[in-house]
Parts: structure tokens; C-alpha cells; sequence
């Protein structure tokens, strides 16, 4: 649930994810992963702690 | 820079409910953009106190530095592509206390970056075991944020369209 900020009436607003057709869903689905990014992110040892 | 323990701990919707007004009257919130953050804060912690959304806190176990440095939240949602729903994990806020933004720790990484870690590392091992093929966000402010966008793209996030809005990072 992401929200932005709506400045003219000073309140909160949710915003939806966009549904994509055409070229732009064409493109993400298109789209490389980054494997060696990905894989440097989960080398990381991060210190996490349950509840 | 300073050198800190940090830990990421995962906050129950029940502690969420319990510390909601302790922890966000904890944080420093920025000069001018401090009310938005406050009131997006504040729901996202109702959110997560209904189970609608995770929060994970960055905290510093050694105590050099006062307070929690920041949070994360994250849900499960979609992308949908072509009238098809495909699953996603989405960034509901990524929130740095105002004292340690653009601030360096431990392994000379921001904590913004540090959270970021988490969200990809975690959305990693989930869609080792559910299915999910991307993590999604919405920078705040849009792409007048062009620091944060900067920053969002150095960490491998793509537009989803031209009106450069929502990012996305392709998992698997």
C-alpha cells in the first residue's frame, strides 16, 4: 500500500500500481534480470532479527 | 563515518499496533518534508498494525547512534502486464531518520541502501519458495526526485513507463 502526498489538500492519497500494456509491458517483461547484482545483494550478510 | 552494529529486526503487527506513537514520535523528520512523512509514516504503521504491510526497523545495536536509523515496509501485490497479473513484492516506504540520511555505515553503505539490501535480499528468498517475479516502489516525489531516482537506478530499479513513476526490479 503505496501512499503519496497530495500538497493541495494536504492529505495522504493511495496510489495503484499501473497496469501496463504495449511497448511498456513489453519492455519490463523484456527486461534482463541482474543476475550479478542480485547475486552480490544475497552475499551480503545482513543482520536480521526476528520479532 | 561512523561504525555501528546494526541489526534488522521485523516488527509484529501487534507491536506495530503497541509502539506505533513511541517509535514515530522517536524519529527526526526533515525541515520542510517532515509533515508529509510524519502523516505517510503514521499510516503505513496502521497499515502494518492490520497485517496489510511489514515493517522492518534498521536499528543500531552498539548504540553509538541514538535511536533507529530507519524502516522498510513491504507487501505483496502485482504487476499486471497484458491484462495478466504476475506477482510482486512492492516497497510500500522506505524511511530514513532525517540525523543519518545520506549518512555512511558499517560496510560504507547508506541506510537507505542498507534497507534496500534487505527488500531485495528478502524478495529473493521469497521467490525462492512463491512465486514472484519482481519488486516494485514508487519513488516519493516522482521523478522531480532526481537524487532518489539516481539512487533507485544505481540499485538496478528500471521506469515501468514513460511517465516515470513507478520502478521496477526484475527478480527472476
Amino acid at each position: 500500500m503505496v501512499y503519496s502526498y497530495d500538497e493541495q489538500n494536504k492529505q495522504i492519497k493511495l496510489e495503484q500500481v499501473p497496469k501496463l500494456k504495449g511497448a511498456d509491458a513489453k519492455r519490463v517483461e523484456d527486461s534482463k534480470v541482474p543476475t550479478s547484482f542480485l547475486k552480490s545483494v544475497m552475499a551480503m550478510n545482513l543482520n536480521i532479527k526476528s520479532a | 563515518m561512523a561504525q555501528i552494529n546494526y541489526s534488522f529486526k521485523q516488527l509484529s503487527s501487534s507491536s506495530c499496533k503497541k509502539s506505533k506513537n513511541i517509535i514515530i514520535e522517536s524519529f527526526e523528520y526533515h525541515p520542510h518534508r517532515g509533515i508529509r512523512e510524519k502523516e505517510i509514516l503514521t499510516q503505513t504503521f496502521i497499515d502494518a498494525s492490520l497485517g496489510n504491510t511489514k515493517i522492518t526497523m534498521l536499528s543500531d545495536d552498539s548504540k553509538t547512534i541514538k535511536g533507529k536509523l530507519g524502516l522498510i515496509a513491504l507487501s505483496n501485490g502485482s504487476l499486471e502486464l497484458e491484462n495478466k497479473k504476475l506477482p510482486a513484492i512492492i516497497i510500500d516506504f522506505v524511511f530514513v531518520d532525517n540525523r543519518y540520511r545520506g549518512s555512511s555505515i558499517d560496510i560504507d553503505a547508506k541506510v537507505s541502501q542498507m534497507l534496500l539490501y534487505y527488500a531485495i535480499q528478502k524478495a529473493i528468498e521469497i521467490s525462492q519458495t512463491v512465486g514472484i517475479r519482481y519488486l516494485i516502489l514508487r519513488p516519493d516525489g516522482g521523478k522531480e526526485n532526481k537524487r532518489l531516482v539516481a539512487f533507485y537506478e544505481s540499485m538496478e530499479f528500471r521506469y515501468m513507463t514513460d511517465k516515470h513513476e513507478w520502478m521496477y526490479l526484475k527478480l527472476t
